[in-house]
């Protein structure tokens, strides 16, 4: 599991790459996901495309991820896959996030 | 009513071994289940193993899948300490406005599974988890 990032005017782009996360890979999408937000002025968008599995240690992961954006800055959510989309709609947490469907929906300038 | 071999799986107790065992789970399945609860429940239910059971000690976790034409029946035995009240868990999330970062597995179990039993035997857990047949 490895993340990267493209910036676009007032958003980040951060892509996870790797098809699951779980608590195996927990602890480092944490850490990889404080790197990639260090600092932020403005909202992220997780990319899950590539995600085809994720279970409550992930699904944490991504909560912390949100909790530790720099104050004001959102974390959207972007490109689920059915079963990560399934979690989500579960655990009543897609409510905690904007959701959406492509890439492109989300990079119109705060996008909902 | 028709009854496949059981097939035992086992793994060391640990999130890169549970990763693994689930990587193979597959193969053990009937042919033409395909089911995307199971691998959840399964997950949910093997980290709660090695979180809670060996507290993320060292310990091993032995499955045994088993299936008929109704059926597919899941039995998970540890040598870790008993459930809380010696029972299953309850069919309870988390609230999502609070921000939790953890809580659901129970949750999720409940909601792939269609039927949870669990019972300590001679020092060993033992859950099994059923889960019913879909159409394909």
């Amino acid at each position: 599991m490895e993340l990267a990032h493209d910036d676009y005017p007032g958003l980040r782009i951060i892509h996870v790459h790797g098809g699951r996360i779980d608590s195996a890979v927990a602890i480092q999408f944490k850490d990889a996901m404080r790197a990639a937000t260090a600092g932020l002025s403005h909202r992220a968008l997780l990319n899950l495309g590539e995600v085809g599995f994720i279970d409550s240690s992930g699904l944490g992961a991504i909560v912390f991820a949100l909790k530790q954006m720099p104050r004001g800055c959102r974390l959207d959510l972007a490109c689920l896959q059915p079963e990560v989309a399934r979690v989500l709609r579960l655990t009543r947490m897609d409510r905690v996030f904007v959701i959406h469907d492509s890439l492109d929906t989300a990079v119109v300038p705060d996008g909902h | 009513m028709v009854t496949e071999a059981p097939k035992a799986l086992e793994c060391a107790a640990t999130p890169l071994e549970i990763r693994g065992l689930l990587a193979r789970l597959e193969e053990a399945l009937p042919a033409g289940i395909c089911d995307p609860r199971i691998e959840l429940a399964l997950a949910e239910a093997l980290n709660n193993v090695a979180e809670h059971a060996y507290g993320n000690g060292r310990g091993m976790i032995a499955l045994e899948v088993s299936s008929c034409s109704e059926a597919l029946r899941i039995a998970l035995r540890d040598q870790g300490r008993p459930m809380p009240e010696f029972a299953v868990p309850a069919d309870e999330m988390p609230d999502p406005d609070a921000l939790p970062e953890g809580g659901w597995g129970w949750g999720l179990i409940h909601a792939c599974c269609d039927g949870i039993d669990y019972q300590r035997i001679a020092g060993e857990n033992r859950l099994t988890l059923t889960f019913r047949r879909m159409e394909s």
